[in-house]
């Protein structure tokens, strides 16, 4: 972890809606197979931060880059091509559309290279989501959904995941399953990992280090084991 | 008029329903797509009605006129998306002011159209038309021709639909916002409605002009049956698009038991306003978002 390239860096970033300022001066990174999770309430511009190092949204001053190439106002086929997935924290998949359509159009972007044999890697990887290929995504159960997000961003190889609270809604079994899934991503296939979460307790138990959001701003960072040592966080929100 | 008129009505009503369900579709299509209320459709139709016009006077055969009225209709519709709409969505606008804007193209081109071809109709050369019965029925091989042209054409755009083109439409017409997180270009999607949308109205167009003629207003009649059936079949769903059409050229026609023929536009109205209180989804969409 320590001493590998930083794969995902986002340096002084600044993002507004309209005339109020959401983020100010956000700055933060991800090496080679790391989990990093950025933690705050709700508000704290998390989301933002998420969706603007993206392409989802322009931010108003900073620069955001991946595998050393600036990314700032590239839009986001580019940086799914790129690598990079993005999972939204509701609406997640395709609801009327069949399992089988949402995966492929997780690898759209790609182009055709990405087609059926792709899809059915992610059924191996997924059973349970073979078994309901033909249906609709809406009709899936709220952890199947999940694990077909998860599929749709994994269909293309990305290197990169930023995961907008994954443990939303979920029951708390599941939420361990979704934490336990990332930290294998990262930790067996070597993808870099950064995620917005409100679960803090589930965050930290598989992320490598965490960094801490109020009103716009990171204002700390630690390891995760430093965070594993505090009595409570609440203190920091 | 009688019930004795019934099987003529009926069969009248499948014939105009077909003609209803192909505008229904071309124009949900973008609707439910670009949200926009597209009210240019109606000159993407009439452009392509002169185009097949120009070429069909100077002898082209019916097929060819096909062709190339579903091609000028691509262009007319792929040139308002750009020239109008475009700039719109990168601004933000509003759905009200998009729509104001397309009304406004409308009578705009409507104009132009009056200025450089004048204000008399045009009728379309290429098909001779029979007579033919069907029991107490009659129809013509034109009628034939609608049916066979219009329900051709659905077939291939819902062909189209499960493509991988086709599900890139689909998945932004149900969620733009995870089309964007996906990676897929909403701009080349809505490139590609607007594309068989209105290649689809070109086709419509002269199957509208061989049955009555081509003028500078001709394209509000069928643009408004493409609406109301969109909206009472339900929007967003192509199924819903194609029976709320036929649905509604039924309706129509069988409303000429009770109303004298020019007063059928009451039916259509009075079937969009009954859906629009009872079920606004539409009566053929899925009712929940699950």
């Amino acid at each position: 972890m320590s001493g590998a390239q930083p794969v995902f860096e986002v340096d002084g970033l600044k993002v507004a809606y309209g005339a109020r300022d959401a983020v100010f001066d956000a700055s933060l990174r991800v090496d080679e197979g790391e989990v990093v999770a950025l933690v705050g309430h709700n508000g704290a511009g998390k989301t933002t931060t998420l969706k603007s190092a993206f392409g989802l949204l322009a931010p108003k001053a900073g620069t955001v880059r991946f595998a050393g190439e600036h990314i700032v106002g590239h839009d986001t086929e580019a940086n799914v091509r790129k690598g990079i997935r993005f999972v939204p924290e509701d609406d997640f998949v395709f609801r009327q559309l069949a399992v089988e359509d949402n995966l492929h159009l997780g690898g759209f972007a790609m182009g055709r290279e990405v087609g059926r044999a792709s899809v059915e890697r992610v059924f191996e990887e997924f059973p349970v989501l073979a078994e309901r290929r033909k249906q609709r995504a809406g009709t899936l159960s709220g952890g199947e959904r999940r694990m077909l997000s998860m599929g749709m961003a994994l269909i293309s190889e990305p290197r990169m995941l930023l995961l907008d609270e994954p443990s939303l809604g979920l029951a708390p079994v599941l939420v361990r399953q979704v934490m336990d899934l990332t930290h294998e991503l990262a930790k067996q296939r070597g993808l870099s990992v950064l995620m917005v979460e409100q679960n803090i307790d589930q965050a930290v138990r598989v992320a490598d280090r965490v960094y801490v959001m109020r009103a716009g701003r990171i204002f700390l960072e630690e390891t995760a084991d430093q965070m594993r040592a505090r009595d409570d966080w609440w203190d920091l929100f | 008029m009688s019930l004795n008129a019934l099987p003529q009505l009926l069969l009248n009503g499948f014939f105009a329903g077909s003609f209803y369900a192909m505008m229904a579709l071309s124009w949900g299509l973008i609707f439910s797509t670009a949200k926009i209320f597209h009210f240019a459709h109606a000159l993407v139709f009439t452009v392509a009605a002169y185009g097949a016009w120009m070429v069909a006077s100077q002898g082209m055969p019916i097929v060819g006129t096909f062709i190339v009225a579903a091609a000028v209709g691509a262009l007319a519709g792929l040139a308002i998306d750009r020239g109008i709409y475009r700039p719109l969505r990168r601004r933000n606008a509003l759905q009200l002011n998009v729509f104001l804007a397309s009304l406004g193209v409308l009578l705009a081109g409507e104009a132009v159209i009056q200025f450089v071809f004048g204000v008399q109709a045009r009728s379309i050369q290429g098909f001779t038309l029979s007579p033919l019965r069907l029991g107490r029925a009659g129809f013509t091989t034109l009628e034939i021709l609608v049916v066979v042209v219009s329900w051709v054409v659905i077939g291939a755009v819902v062909l189209f639909m499960r493509t991988r083109q086709g599900t890139a439409i689909r998945a932004v017409e149900s969620n733009p916002e995870l089309s964007r997180a996906m990676g897929i270009n909403d701009e080349k999607v809505y490139r590609n409605v607007f594309l068989v949308g209105s290649a689809m109205a070109g086709v419509g167009a002269v199957l509208f002009s061989l049955q009555e003629t081509a003028s500078p207003t001709m394209g509000i009649e069928p643009l408004i049956a493409a609406f109301i059936g969109a909206f009472v079949g339900g929007i967003g769903s192509i199924g819903g698009a194609i029976l709320g059409g036929l649905l509604l050229g039924m309706m129509e026609n069988l409303g000429g038991i009770f109303l004298p023929g020019h007063l059928q536009v009451i039916v259509a109205f009075l079937l969009l306003f009954i859906v629009l209180l009872v079920r606004p989804v539409g009566l053929f969409a899925r009712d929940t978002k699950a």
